[in-house]
C-alpha cells in the first residue's frame, strides 16, 4: 500500500511545529505522486511492527491542527477518510489518550446525545478497547464548535448593524461555552485564575471569529501542565485575506491594503508568496488595530503583554509569534491602541466633533503604522539573519485556514 | 422575559445579574448556575429591546444594578452608549473600576459618583474578594437629581412582593393543615407561581443568592473546588411537598446542588420506612419549603434527616411567618426566606393565625 501516509512517527513528539514542518510535507509529497488516489491515513508510523523499540507521542494542542487538516482533506475527497489503527504496547497510551479526549468522536460519525460527530474519519472501532485504564482529566478534551451549533441564528447580515449584532451575540453564546468548557482549567494556577476572565475573552473571541468566517469547524483543545497553559485553536475557511478581500466599505481610517502599499517593495531572498502571507497577518492586524471595536489585535496584546505568554498565529504560509521579544515594539502599540480606543470612544460620548474625531485618528494612526512597519522590518530582517529564533517561520507547504496557539507560564 | 425590571416612581430599576441568570441558565441552557458572573451581549440586547419595545412608562431614568457582576464581554458598552445618546440618564450601581474602565467611561466624572469596595465572593477560595469601585456612577456629568444615595432595591422588592401577594392571598377560615391553630387567609402559592413566573424566577435567584451567604463556607457550596462533589459535602436540598418541588428544581439548577424528594411530608403527613435509604450519613441537608408558617414540616423532615444520621443545615423558603419577636427569634432555627409576613404587612394581607382560646384582654 503505498496510498497511505504515517501520522505520529516513532520517537519523535507530534507537536504542531512538526505538524506544520514534517506532516504537511508527508501530504503533500503524496498529493504529488499519487494524483488520484484516496488518501489513507495511518496513525502510527511502524504500526504492529518494532513494537519495543517504537515510542509515540503526541502533544495535545497539535489534535485541533490534525483534525482540521483532516476536515479540509475529507471535504476535497467529499467522504470521510480512513485512518489505520493500532493498538498493541507501543501505540496504547496514545490511543488511550486520543479516545479519552474525544478524538475519535469528534472525527468519527456517530451521534451521541448533544454531540454530533462530524464524519471526517473512518475508522474500525474495535481497536478503541483494552486501555490501561488511566484517567485523564475530563476538561482536556477536544472541542468542536461550528454554525450548525446555532440552529437558531441567521447567518446572513444584511447591514453591518446587524453583522455586529451576530456578531455579538455568537461571542455570548460561545463565552458560554468557554466557561463551561474551560473555567475548570483556568481555575487551576494562579496565573491563569486571577485573568480568567481576559481569558474566557480570548477564548470566546478567536473561537467567533472561527464559527463566523470558517464556514467550517473550529477545533479547540486547552491542556494545563505543570509549566504552563496552552491551548490552540484552529479552523480551515478562508482567512484572513479571504474575509478582509470580501469586505467593500471601509471606516474613514482605512482603505484597501492601507499597510501593505506603505510598505516599500525590496527583495528578500525568499519566497514572495511568503512575504504576501506575512503581509496579509499584519493587514488584518492593522485594520484591527484601528477599530472602535476590540478584536484580535487587543487579544494578542494582552497575552503577551498581561500574562507574558506567547502567541503564536498560523495562516497558509507563515507563522508569526509574538511574545516578550518584541516588547518593545508592542508595548508601543499599546499606548497607541488605547489612545485611539479613548478617541472613538470620546466621539461615541459626544465629547468631541466629528471634524476632531477624525483628525485625531488619523493622526494616530499614522503613528501605528510607523510601528507596524518596525515590527514588520524587524521581523523580517531578523529573519534573513536567523531562522531558528525568529518570530516569524515560513512554511513551504500551505495550511489553509487560520491556526493560532497560546502558551501561557504558570507562574 | 425580563424579570427584575422595578418602576420605583422616579426611575426605572434592571438588576443585571438577575437578567444574566436567566439568559445563561433558562434561555441559553448553559447551567452556569447564579455563578455566572459576566455581563453577555445577548443580556443587555433583551433588556435594551425591553427597553424600546415596552418603553419605560414615560421615564427617561435608568438605574443598572451591576451586584456580583465582574466582567463584561468586549464592546459592550454600545448598549450603554446608544441609550444615553437617545436621551436616557443612566446610573451604575455597585460597579467596578475595571468594568468601568472596560467600557471606556473612565472620562466621565460626576461630583456625586460614590467611590466604594465592591465584594465578590471567590469561587475558588469561598471567601470575600474586594474589587475597587463605585457604589454609585453616573453615566452623565450634569448634577444628580433622581437617584437617592443609600437606594437599596429591597423595600421596593418586598413592597412589590406584597402586592403581588394579596392578588393571590384567598379567604380561608378553616384550621391549619398541620398545626393546631386556625388561618384567616390561604396564600396560593401554586396560582403565585404559575401567574407570575417571572417575579417568581426573580425571588428564586435572590433566595438561591442569600442561600449562598448564608451557607457557602460551613456547607460548603462550592461551583468548583478540586475533588468530588460527595468529597467536599455539597448540601443536598431537600424538597417536602409537591409546591417546593418546584422551588428545589430550579434552586438545584441555580445553586448547582443535588436534590433529595420526600414527598408526604405536609399537608399529607405520611412516612414510609424506606427513609433510610435515601438520607446518606454525615451529609449536609438544606429543607427547602414554599412558606414556613408555624415550620412544623420542617421540624418533622429534620428530624427524619437528623434521626438517620444527616446533618440538617437550615431551612429556606419563599415565604415565611414571623410569629416571634425578632429577640426571641433563635438564628439557627430562622428560616431564610425572601419575604416574610411580619406585624408590618401580615393586616394588609388579612392574614391572621388564631385558636379557639380565649384572647388575653
Amino acid at each position: 500500500m503505498n496510498n497511505t501516509v504515517s501520522i505520529i512517527d516513532s520517537n519523535k513528539t507530534f507537536t504542531p511545529l512538526v505538524f506544520y514542518n514534517d506532516f504537511l510535507n508527508k501530504i503533500a509529497t503524496f498529493y504529488k505522486e499519487n494524483k488520484k488516489e484516496e488518501i489513507v491515513f495511518k496513525l502510527f508510523e511502524k504500526g504492529d511492527d518494532e513494537i519495543y523499540s517504537s515510542n509515540y507521542r503526541i502533544d495535545p494542542i497539535s489534535t485541533p491542527l490534525l483534525l482540521s487538516i483532516i476536515e479540509q482533506l475529507s471535504k476535497f475527497h467529499s467522504k470521510p477518510l480512513y485512518l489505520l489503527l493500532y493498538n498493541n504496547n507501543a501505540t496504547i497510551s496514545v490511543m488511550e489518550f486520543l479516545f479519552r479526549s474525544n478524538f475519535f468522536k469528534t472525527a468519527g460519525q456517530k451521534n451521541y446525545y448533544n454531540f454530533n460527530g462530524n464524519n471526517i474519519l473512518n475508522f474500525n472501532e474495535e481497536y478503541l478497547g483494552a486501555f490501561k485504564g488511566r484517567e485523564i482529566r475530563k476538561d482536556h478534551i477536544i472541542r468542536a464548535y461550528k454554525k450548525s451549533d446555532y440552529p437558531d441564528i441567521d447567518f446572513s447580515p444584511q447591514t453591518t448593524k446587524a453583522e455586529i449584532d451576530l456578531r455579538d451575540t455568537i461571542n455570548s453564546l460561545t463565552a458560554y461555552s468557554v466557561q463551561e468548557h474551560f473555567t475548570e482549567l483556568l481555575f487551576d494556577n494562579e496565573n491563569t485564575l486571577k485573568n480568567h476572565n481576559t481569558y474566557i475573552d480570548i477564548l470566546s473571541e478567536l473561537i467567533t471569529n472561527g464559527v463566523l468566517h470558517s464556514g467550517s469547524t473550529t477545533y479547540a483543545m486547552m491542556f494545563v501542565d505543570k509549566l504552563k497553559t496552552k491551548f490552540s485553536i484552529s479552523d480551515n475557511g478562508i482567512g484572513f485575506k479571504g474575509s478582509l478581500m470580501s469586505k467593500n466599505d471601509f471606516p474613514f481610517y482605512y482603505k484597501k491594503d492601507d499597510f501593505r502599499n506603505s510598505i516599500s517593495k525590496t527583495n528578500y531572498n525568499f519566497n514572495v508568496q511568503f512575504i504576501e502571507n506575512l503581509l496579509d497577518i499584519f493587514e488584518t492586524l492593522f485594520y484591527s488595530s484601528l477599530k472602535e471595536r476590540k478584536g484580535l489585535f487587543d487579544l494578542m496584546l494582552n497575552v503577551v503583554l498581561n500574562t507574558n505568554g506567547y502567541f503564536r498565529l498560523h495562516t497558509e504560509n507563515c507563522q508569526i509569534i509574538i511574545s516578550n521579544r518584541l516588547f518593545k515594539y508592542v508595548n508601543n502599540l499599546q499606548e497607541l491602541r488605547e489612545e485611539i480606543l479613548a478617541t472613538h470612544n470620546q466621539f461615541e460620548l459626544v465629547k468631541i466633533t466629528e471634524e476632531n474625531h477624525k483628525t485625531k485618528t488619523l493622526e494616530v494612526k499614522e503613528k501605528i503604522k510607523n510601528e507596524f512597519k518596525k515590527l514588520y522590518t524587524n521581523i523580517v530582517k531578523y529573519y534573513s539573519e536567523e531562522t531558528q529564533f525568529s518570530s516569524v517561520r515560513f512554511f513551504n507547504v500551505k495550511f489553509k485556514g487560520v491556526h493560532i496557539e497560546v502558551e501561557i507560564p504558570n507562574n | 422575559m425580563i424579570v427584575s425590571k422595578f418602576n420605583t416612581g422616579d426611575f426605572i430599576y434592571y438588576d443585571l445579574h438577575s437578567e444574566e441568570v436567566i439568559t445563561s441558565n433558562f434561555i441559553e441552557d448553559v447551567n452556569l448556575g447564579i455563578y455566572c458572573d459576566r455581563l453577555q451581549s445577548i443580556t443587555m440586547e433583551r433588556i435594551s429591546s425591553d427597553i424600546t419595545t415596552n418603553g419605560t412608562e414615560g421615564e427617561k431614568k435608568i438605574a443598572f444594578d451591576f451586584t456580583n457582576i465582574v466582567a463584561v464581554q468586549t464592546n459592550i458598552n454600545s448598549y450603554f452608549t446608544t441609550l444615553k445618546n437617545s436621551g436616557f440618564s443612566l446610573v451604575f450601581v455597585n460597579i467596578t473600576k475595571e468594568i468601568i474602565a472596560q467600557l471606556g467611561y473612565d472620562s466621565i466624572a460626576n461630583s456625586d459618583n460614590i467611590n466604594s469596595t465592591v465584594i465578590f465572593f471567590d469561587k475558588t477560595t469561598l471567601s470575600p474578594l474586594k474589587r475597587e469601585g463605585f457604589s454609585l456612577f453616573y453615566f452623565f456629568e450634569n448634577k444628580n437629581d433622581f437617584f437617592p444615595n443609600n437606594f437599596k432595591i429591597e423595600p421596593v422588592f418586598k413592597e412589590h412582593f406584597k402586592n403581588k401577594l394579596k392578588l393571590y392571598c384567598e379567604n380561608h377560615d378553616k384550621q391549619h393543615t398541620s398545626s393546631y391553630v386556625y388561618l384567616t387567609s390561604y396564600i396560593n402559592i401554586k396560582k403565585l407561581i404559575s401567574h407570575e413566573k417571572q417575579f417568581c424566577l426573580y425571588s428564586i435567584i435572590k433566595l438561591a443568592i442569600k442561600a449562598l451567604k448564608e451557607w457557602r463556607q460551613s456547607a460548603p457550596i462550592p461551583p468548583y473546588f478540586p475533588g468530588v462533589k460527595s468529597e467536599t459535602n455539597a448540601p443536598i436540598l431537600v424538597c417536602q411537598s409537591l409546591n417546593s418541588s418546584y422551588f428545589v428544581s430550579v434552586l438545584s439548577n441555580l445553586l448547582k446542588l443535588d436534590v433529595l424528594i420526600l414527598d408526604k411530608i405536609g399537608p399529607i403527613n405520611k412516612i414510609y420506612n424506606s427513609m433510610n435509604k435515601s438520607i446518606i450519613q454525615d451529609r449536609n441537608y438544606i429543607v427547602v419549603s414554599d412558606l414556613v408558617c408555624l415550620g412544623t414540616e420542617v421540624k418533622i423532615v429534620k428530624n427524619i434527616i437528623e434521626f438517620l444520621g444527616g446533618r440538617y443545615l437550615g431551612n429556606i423558603a419563599l415565604i415565611k411567618t414571623e410569629t416571634l419577636k425578632k429577640s426571641d427569634i433563635i438564628k439557627k432555627d430562622a428560616t431564610v426566606a425572601v419575604f416574610s409576613i411580619d406585624r408590618t404587612n401580615n393586616k394588609e394581607l388579612k392574614y391572621f393565625i388564631t385558636t379557639d382560646l380565649e384572647n388575653n384582654e
